[in-house]
């Protein structure tokens, strides 16, 4: 424990942070409560051991929220060093719920720490001191004494032993300084600062004291200093020394001469015993103690001179009072029996799961959900007092407009309170907007959150209330950047159709920017689909066939796909794709000749190399007149080739109909159709019939996000131009299995992995938004959502994403079907116009995740 | 009887919190006029006068600050010597 006082604490933590050693170690802190506070008393201590740090201190009480996202300021800011800190107050109200909830809170850290390569330092809550029934608390079985220790205990045997875990304790620190001192309420009333600076510091100096251990920089030889410590006193060291001998501790001992070592001797026995180096000379302190260091085995740095001189070496010693019976405290104090907790073998343990509890493994999504948050969005007529005092403390989230109380009191246009509870509590009157609307326009210059509510989605629920007042106008948020703000910008940069630069109904502006013209609504070019034909091999049951193509049965079962197409051997993808064009001719009732374009998208190989399929299927349709275009952008092509007719109608005004195709016959021998991705891929064809100016199932919009740094990811290496196969090879050619391909690809960096994952939906998201955009449309505005014919979690994940229900999407198509290539997403608009499931009017986006990368999305009107 | 210390005393304090050169600070300055009293450096400022002058603040007190002269009365009100 420092000597030094909080404030002196924090003028050296100033000057270490001028000194700006380059820094050894990243934390990153996660409290329930304002972390700053902790930032000097722990950065000073490893400072002082060698150990310079960066922190982060992450937002207030989102520790779950920050864990779970990857995209998250703490992932960003890749910490060697996880502390997280959560206080029983912010769990809600004394109950049995508590144990879950703290539960849930480690389980989120500690797989955070893992993805993030980092180590865990959980700090164990403090028991409250607020107890319903007063002293009668501690005879109350569930009282909150006995809650709070039931929590604590399951936490600790959750975490306890792990690897790259380390546990501290709040309660000690409040143990140290006493409660009374230990609480600020008018600092946690101000910015929920709970503790004084005395708590933090013996907060900082328990964690300092853990992470110096673990990262090396702790204790590991004691030398006592003979000349100060000779004499009857020195009887105190003996069980002291003793213990530090039994924990391995080196101990040594330098003296001026061989008669003040034998005096010490007499009274500290221990010595004689255990000491393993001495140094008796009378040359400088720091001398005789590198000395000794170097004798034991120790680096310098990691020994310490026990003495009663306080003028010996400060910072470098242990100073001992006069008062022999303080020495063993005063040891302890310092850190001197600090010592790695022995790890723990054998499988976690787990907390048992509450009646309501939290889906594992949890999404950020899950999390919020579970929170049972309720935002009420209503005028603030006669409350503006509040509003204004709520606006004046928000910093974090807020437009950067500066209005006070009267410029809200005079505010000419529409205030609206916000107030927010969820589980844990009623956070009261949380946030406010004001908003005016004018000329079709909606502009919003004031929208502010307290940092309490933020990380819960309040954001976006305070978003769809603006919307929907909008009434359809286009909304322009108005801000300026101030140094603080950073939380609203960046939830502002991510309104749909305001990233790109294009136009739709939210833009985020500066003040200085011109509001946008609104995006034409109307396509520039004119078609829709007159008919729809299929060609699908017979189904064949996943449960059976399964065992011949995969070992990992489990992993095919939890995709969910009941029947996939599978092709008799000797038919090939032209095929399928020549007998649903041939349908689609049927039902549209166009004769082969009068075709004036045909497009066949493909994912797969055709039946020959050096071979346009796109050709001899325009051949063998009869449709000697039409242009042939063969796509070839992997199982995207279907839905980008709505953009290419698009095209082709615009630039040859003689086309008037064109059939567009998608079809895959998967190539076995290159290819597990179960091992390949996370779908199961089948062999089919679909087919649509688009003509120019046909009303129905009209085309909207093409949108298409490529991203060629991930053009590696699904090749397979041998049977291209650059590594030819020849015949007689050994090894047969194959795509890699997907984590294999995963490995190579991002060279074994799991975060790195994450990050692409998480890109690919958040782009998927992006594709879609930018495409209603265009169209003068919001997400809202979608019926239906038809993906590629993905497994059921990951159109799941994809309808979170896109705020749409599950039933809204191709689940039921796709788990029926499997991945039919190109061809899914007409397959699934055939399956819903037979079932009378869409409306005239209804808008439609077929999308697309695809090798390459390309995200796609095409609009449709009923 | 307390003796009130130099003006200066109370200003370079607020300085060495907010990160200024000493002698920059009066009681006439504001948050608005230093920049650097950012809300994280009002905490700062408000429990290093805690310690320092061994007083306390109530919510109240603290949650508002106009200027430094206003802190100083505030000190002054419960018997620090500035």
């Amino acid at each position: 424990m420092s000597t030094l006082t909080p404030h002196q604490q924090r003028s050296a933590w100033k000057q270490a942070v001028r000194e700006a050693a380059p820094a050894v170690l990243r934390i990153s802190l996660l409290a329930s409560y304002t972390a700053d506070q902790l930032v000097p008393y722990l950065g000073l201590p490893l400072h002082q051991a060698g150990l310079p740090a960066r922190f982060h201190v992450g937002p207030f009480d989102q520790i779950i929220r920050q864990c779970l996202d990857d995209q998250g300021e703490t992932a960003a800011a890749a910490p060697d060093v996880l502390v997280t800190a959560p206080r029983f107050e912010e769990l809600g109200p004394a109950g049995p719920r508590w144990t879950p909830d703290l539960a849930d809170i480690a389980d989120a850290a500690l797989a955070a720490a893992g993805r993030w390569q980092a180590t865990l330092v959980f700090v164990l809550p403090a028991l409250p001191d607020e107890r319903d029934l007063g002293v009668g608390d501690t005879a109350a079985v569930a009282g909150t004494a006995a809650l709070a220790t039931q929590a604590r205990e399951a936490v600790r045997a959750q975490l306890a032993g792990r690897p790259g875990v380390l546990l501290a304790d709040a309660e000690d620190a409040i143990r140290d300084v006493g409660a009374a001192r230990a609480h600020h309420p008018a600092m946690f009333a101000l910015a929920k600062v709970p503790y004084t600076e005395e708590l933090f510091a013996h907060l900082g100096g328990q964690l300092a004291r853990l992470l110096a251990g673990r990262y090396g920089a702790g204790v590991r030889a004691v030398v006592v200093d003979a000349d100060t410590l000779s004499g009857a006193p020195a009887a105190a060291l003996r069980g002291p020394l003793r213990a530090l001998a039994r924990s391995g501790t080196r101990i040594g001992v330098c003296a001026t001469d061989h008669a003040v070592w034998t005096g010490l001797a007499a009274h500290c026995p221990e010595l004689v015993t255990h000491a393993a180096a001495t140094a008796i000379h009378s040359g400088p302190a720091d001398v005789r103690l590198a000395e000794v260091a170097t004798s034991l085995g120790v680096p310098q740095g990691s020994a310490v001179l026990v003495t009663t001189d306080a003028d010996l070496m400060p910072g470098r010693a242990v100073l001992l009072g006069p008062q022999p019976e303080t020495w063993p405290a005063t040891l302890a104090a310092a850190g001197l029996y600090d010592r790695p907790a022995p790890l723990v073998t054998g499988p976690a343990v787990v907390v048992a799961a509450p009646v309501e509890a939290t889906p594992s493994p949890v999404s950020l999504d899950d999390f919020v959900a579970n929170l049972n948050v309720v935002v009420d969005v209503h005028p603030a007529a006669g409350r503006l007092d509040k509003v204004a005092e709520v606006v004046a403390r928000a910093k974090d989230f807020t437009l950067g407009n500066d209005q006070d109380a009267a410029a809200i009191a005079g505010y000419d246009g529409e205030v609206l309170a916000v107030s927010v509870r969820d589980r844990f509590g009623d956070y009261g009157l949380s946030g406010a907007v004001g908003l005016r609307r004018a000329d079709g326009v909606c502009t919003v210059d004031l929208f502010s959150l307290s940092c309490p509510v933020l990380g819960r989605q309040v954001e976006d629920a305070v978003l769809a209330e603006i919307t929907a007042r909008a009434d359809g106008a286009d909304v322009v948020f108005r801000y300026r950047e101030t140094a603080h703000n950073g939380a609203a910008l960046t939830f502002l940069r991510g309104l749909p159709g305001t990233a790109a630069g294009q136009a739709g109904t939210l833009h985020a502006l500066t003040w200085e920017q011109a509001a946008p013209a609104r995006a034409p609504q109307r396509a520039a070019v004119p078609f829709g689909i007159v008919a729809i034909g299929q060609a699908l091999p017979e189904p064949s049951q996943v449960a059976e066939l399964a065992p011949a193509y995969t070992d990992e049965l489990d992993r095919i079962r939890g995709w969910g796909y009941r029947t996939f197409h599978r092709a008799p051997d000797g038919v090939g993808l032209t095929d399928l794709a020549a007998d649903a064009g041939r349908q689609a001719l049927a039902e549209a009732g166009v004769a082969a000749e009068d075709v004036d374009l045909v497009v066949l998208a493909i994912a797969d190989l055709a039946e020959y190399l050096y071979w346009d399929p796109a050709a001899a299927t325009q051949a063998r349709l009869g449709a000697h007149r039409a242009e042939a275009v063969l796509v070839n952008q992997a199982c995207g092509g279907g839905v980008a080739a709505f953009d290419l007719v698009a095209g082709k109608f615009a630039l040859h005004p003689g086309y008037r109909t064109a059939l567009l195709i998608g079809a895959n016959r998967v190539a076995e021998p290159y290819w597990n159709r179960m091992a390949m991705n996370t779908s199961i891929y089948s062999d089919g064809a679909a087919a649509a019939v688009l003509r120019r100016d046909h009303g129905g199932y009209r085309w909207l919009t093409t949108e298409t996000i490529s991203d060629g740094t991930y053009a590696d990811f699904m090749r397979m290496d041998v049977g291209g131009a650059a590594n030819p196969f020849l015949a007689g090879q050994p090894d047969q050619p194959h795509v890699r299995n997907p984590q294999d391909r995963l490995d190579a690809f991002f060279n074994g960096d799991v975060r790195a992995m994450y990050r692409f994952v998480s890109m690919i939906r958040a782009r998927s998201r992006e594709v879609v938004d930018r495409a209603c955009a265009t169209a003068g449309l919001t997400r809202a505005d979608i019926a239906r959502v038809i993906h590629f014919n993905d497994n059921g979690r990951q159109l799941a994940d994809l309808a979170k994403d896109l705020d749409i229900a599950l039933q809204h999407t191709n689940v039921e198509a796709a788990l029926d079907h499997g991945h039919i290539g190109c061809a899914d997403q007409l397959v699934t608009l055939r399956r819903l116009q037979a079932a009378g499931e869409l409306n005239p009017g209804d808008v439609v986006a077929l999308t697309s995740t695809s090798s390459g990368m390309h995200w796609i999305c095409t609009l449709l009107q009923v | 009887m307390t003796t009130v210390a130099e003006p200066a005393q109370l200003h370079d304090l607020i300085a060495d919190v907010l990160d200024l050169d000493p002698g920059t600070v009066t009681d006439a300055d504001t948050p608005a006029t230093l920049p650097a009293w950012t809300s994280l450096r009002h905490l700062q400022l408000v429990v290093t006068l805690e310690e320092v002058y061994a007083v306390s603040f109530a919510y109240e007190e603290v949650r508002d600050v106009p200027s430094i002269g206003f802190l100083r009365d505030l000190l002054r009100g419960k018997g620090a010597a500035v």
